[in-house]
């Protein structure tokens, strides 16, 4: 079953066409790849279909419903949640309040409900800590609970993101180099655990990731993109023997292909 | 002058400016919001209570009166401009400040224009002596001040206000977990206002004559030198902040009339707060009383079972 | 007909003003990300200068404004260097920024009620009038007209045919940029912030000249100077050539409006404001966006 589809999306900023006719399908309950080189657009394509920004042509559906030009709150309603390429953490709230604010309830989050019903979202906070908890664990954050986001360092700040990520229950969820800026072990360790979430959870992943090599072994399907195109599809080892593959990365010293 | 009287006005002009600092501190302290034109709300308050307490409503209606009036303002005013960058919002605020006084000023019809407008006292009807009235205006200014506070206390230690908390530092950020950033800015310019609204009204009240100079852009300016003083952020800091500029002022009133100095203590004083306001802003930001976290039951909670944890740091 | 050329001298007059004044504010605007509330100070400032060499009926307005052009540039250098600098460099975010310069114009202006007193004051030398067709004007008035020309050419081919002015056009197009290509930033700044402001003194020496100076003179009017920098495109030098016209032109004909259907001409300001809010809501980057 498709969850989302991406049709012939266009995107220009100024003169230059970032997205040029890119489409894609991910199916529900898959770990989907898109790689690429740096520039070829592919942040520029999460943007667009997370609704940061407004596409020049073409359509979104996600769940079988349009939500082509929806602002970003709207369709992390419907389900799906961005983890960003350069984290955008509140820096001066603490790390558990980072992962509450990306709770899905609407429970003391209104001018009124946050003054009449606060015994009712006091004691549903209480719950959220557990689940917070859980997901703190997951990433290895857990001491860190209490400390503001901003003292956080790079690596840890990434995992916080996912974790903020998987805090509101999405279906599916959009993950921009997941595994950049912290160290290869931990980095294939994110991998290994995204992988258990979709196992166990059924959860449905888009990842970006600059290095297909990171995604041989989890992902289930990947789509090369270049130029603002998508220039290839296919199981991640079938990409990586394309002879295609090596052209587009020739820019780009990959001596492990060697 | 009576001395206790004195010190009775001081105490009310504190509590109304509290009241005006408090506001700003939603929306400034804990939104990011730039409201530059904080005088324009303090009078849309001040007025609609002197036309409704002249046609013979009791007190506590014309309160509420200001209160909404003011809120319905800042929210129309408002919120053709909050989807635009955050520098728009304070040239509009900051502008509107202006356009309201000129638009009284220049209105014959309009609540007296230039020749101001008589206010009934809530408290004149029932008694004589100044110190009575002095003492039911500060129980009533200090009654205000406390249930404002509370209101705002609560406001900003909930999922609300963590939100705010949360779009003050990245909004695009927070629309991408799933908040209508728009709809709580316009809550907490709102709901500002309407304490702005309010605190407008108890001005006019207690001192029974308003007119259109009373609302220049210098009530704002003190309202936010009190707010970055004190601890943006922080609500004990707005009152703080308070208290604190508006003795100094009262200080400043006292050298003028007492003591004779080669410049105008006045004069002095606005140079000075100038300066204060520069210092703070380059050395310490965060004010007097900086900001604490966020306060719900969800703290507390992970507090218990931190200690537990083996790492626990 | 005659009515109508003197609305036009009118506006130009209103306009020649606002863009004197805008041009530095869309400038550093443009260049630094904040608008600085203290060209309403500038603006004052450079009127009381003018006022030392035009407190005698015999002082020269050629000499005024240059001294006011420099000095006013100095006074905005220094706040640059004592205050907005350190401020960015401690990376301060937009409000803040914004609170300094109001808290920068009111240390300015209650510095000049301090030297100069509160009270109005005027220029002596009186502006030769004359008829020039339909209209009558003053001597004062064609200096006006002459000295905005002058500033729109001038900074023109500094915009197009310098370093510095193509480096100023860049930044504000896009910072991000401005850096890789390695254009000097401090210098650059240093120099719009003394440009801009200097300019805006010479507004006030106009202005104070045309009505009255006091320490709030820059304050007054610094309402359509905005509307006139948003109008035209924050940053956008054209813009606001095109926009300070247009906001003179809406202004003298609102008035004849409003004295038409019995307002006062005091809601003359309400016109920029409605400008403002409309170009906000509707056109919300300017005629040059
Ligand atoms: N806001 C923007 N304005 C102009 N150009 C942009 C913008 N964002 C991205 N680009 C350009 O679009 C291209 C693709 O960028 P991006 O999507 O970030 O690539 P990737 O994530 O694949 O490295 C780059 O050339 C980049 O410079
Ligand atoms: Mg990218």
């Amino acid at each position: 079953m498709e969850i989302l589809v991406a049709d012939r999306l266009i995107k220009d900023f100024g003169g230059l066409r970032v997205l040029n006719e890119a489409s894609l399908t991910v199916t529900e309950g898959t770990i989907t790849g898109l790689v690429g080189p740096n520039g070829s657009g592919k942040t520029t394509f999460f943007n667009v279909l997370y609704g940061l920004l407004k596409p020049d042509g073409g359509s979104i559906h996600f769940r079988g419903e349009p939500i082509t030009g929806l602002p970003p709150y709207r369709i992390y309603r419907k389900g799906m949640a961005l983890g960003f390429q350069i984290p955008r953490l509140i820096s001066r709230l603490t790390v558990l309040d980072n992962l509450l604010l990306a709770v899905r309830q609407e429970d003391g989050t209104g001018l009124g409900t946050a003054l009449f019903a606060r015994r009712h979202w006091q004691e549903k906070e209480k719950g959220l800590t557990y689940k917070a908890r859980e997901i703190l664990e997951l990433v290895e954050l857990a001491p860190l609970a209490l400390k503001p986001a901003g003292e956080l360092s790079g690596g840890q700040r990434k995992l916080l993101e996912i974790g903020r990520a998987l805090m509101a229950d999405p279906v599916m969820l959009l993950l921009d180099e997941p595994a950049a800026g912290v160290n290869p072990v931990l980095g294939r360790k994110i991998y290994a655990t995204l992988e258990r979430l979709q196992r166990e959870k059924g959860l449905t992943f888009l990842v970006i990731e600059h290095r297909l090599e990171m995604l041989l072994d989890f992902a289930h399907y990947v789509y090369l993109m270049d130029a603002g195109r998508i220039v290839l599809a296919g199981k991640p080892a079938e990409v990586i023997a394309h002879p295609d593959f090596y052209t587009i990365y020739a820019g780009e010293s990959y001596q492990w292909l060697s | 002058m009576d001395p206790l009287f004195y010190i009775a006005d001081t105490l009310v002009f504190a509590g109304i400016f509290a009241l005006l600092t408090l506001s700003l501190n939603l929306e400034y302290g804990f939104t990011g919001l730039g409201n530059f034109g904080k005088v324009a709300f303090f009078m849309a308050g001040a007025y609609t209570y002197a036309v409704m307490a002249s046609a013979h409503m009791p007190c506590y209606l014309c309160l509420i009166g200001a209160g909404l009036a003011a809120g319905l303002i800042g929210f129309l005013i408002t919120f053709p401009v909050l989807r635009l960058r955050e520098d728009y919002l304070a040239i509009v605020t900051l502008s509107f400040g202006e356009i309201l006084r000129i638009t009284i000023k220049a209105q014959e019809g309009i609540a007296g224009g230039v020749q101001g407008i008589v206010v009934p006292g809530a408290f004149a009807p029932f008694t004589d002596s100044v110190r009575l009235l002095a003492l039911a205006n500060i129980g009533l200014v200090l009654f205000c001040l406390l249930f404002t506070f509370l209101l705002v206390q609560l406001l900003t230690h909930s999922p609300y206000g963590r939100i705010l908390r949360g779009i003050r530092e990245d909004e695009t950020a927070m629309q991408a977990i799933g908040k209508n950033t728009v709809i709580y800015k316009a809550g907490a310019l709102a709901t500002g206002s309407v304490i702005a609204g309010v605190a407008g009204g108890l001005f006019a009240q207690y001192i029974s004559f308003i007119d259109p100079y009373m609302f220049l852009p210098l009530v704002t300016f003190f309202v936010w030198i009190m707010l970055i003083l004190g601890g943006p952020g922080n609500n004990w800091g707005a009152l703080l902040g308070g208290l604190t500029v508006e003795l100094i002022n009262r200080g400043t009133r006292i050298a003028k009339d007492y003591l004779s100095l080669p410049v105008d203590p006045n004069n002095l004083q606005f140079i000075l707060f100038g300066m204060l306001i520069i210092l703070f802003l380059l050395y310490r930001p965060q004010g007097l009383l900086p900001e604490g976290p966020v306060k719900t039951a969800a703290r507390k909670e992970v507090l218990r079972w931190r200690s537990s944890l083996p790492t626990g740091s | 007909m005659g009515e109508f050329a003197q609305i036009l001298l009118n506006a130009a007059i209103t306009g020649s003003i606002y863009l004197l004044a805008g041009t530095g504010l869309t400038l550093t605007y443009g260049l630094l990300r904040f608008p600085n509330f203290a060209y309403a100070e500038f603006i004052t400032f450079g009127g009381y200068i003018g006022y030392l060499l035009l407190q005698k009926p015999d002082g020269s307005l050629p000499l005024a404004v240059a001294a006011a052009f420099f000095a006013t540039g100095l006074l905005s250098l220094f706040s640059h260097l004592l205050c907005f600098r350190p401020l960015v460099n401690r990376r301060a975010s937009l409000i803040p920024l914004m609170v300094a310069s109001i808290g920068l114009g009111y240390i300015i202006r209650y510095s000049i009620g301090e030297m100069w007193s509160w009270a109005a004051l005027s220029y002596q030398p009186v502006w030769q009038a004359f008829d020039l067709g339909p209209v009558r004007v003053t001597a004062l008035w064609l200096y006006l007209i002459g000295a905005a020309l002058f500033t729109g050419i001038g900074l023109h081919l500094l915009l197009t045919r310098t370093k510095t002015g193509k480096a100023i056009r860049a930044i504000a197009g896009n910072p991000d940029l401005a850096l890789v290509s390695g254009i000097n930033r401090d210098r650059i700044t240093f120099f719009t912030c003394f440009l801009g402001a200097g300019f805006a003194g010479v507004a006030g020496v106009f202005r104070a000249a045309d009505t009255q100076l006091s320490p709030v003179l820059g304050w007054d009017i610094l309402l359509p100077i905005f509307a006139v920098v948003i109008l035209g495109g924050i940053g956008s030098f054209y813009g606001l050539i095109m926009a300070a016209f247009l906001l003179g032109l809406a202004e003298n004909f609102g008035v004849i409006l409003l004295q038409a259907v019995g307002l006062s001409t005091e809601y003359r300001m309400a016109i920029a404001f409605l400008v403002l809010i409309l170009v906000l809501i509707f056109r919300p980057k300017g005629l040059a966006g």
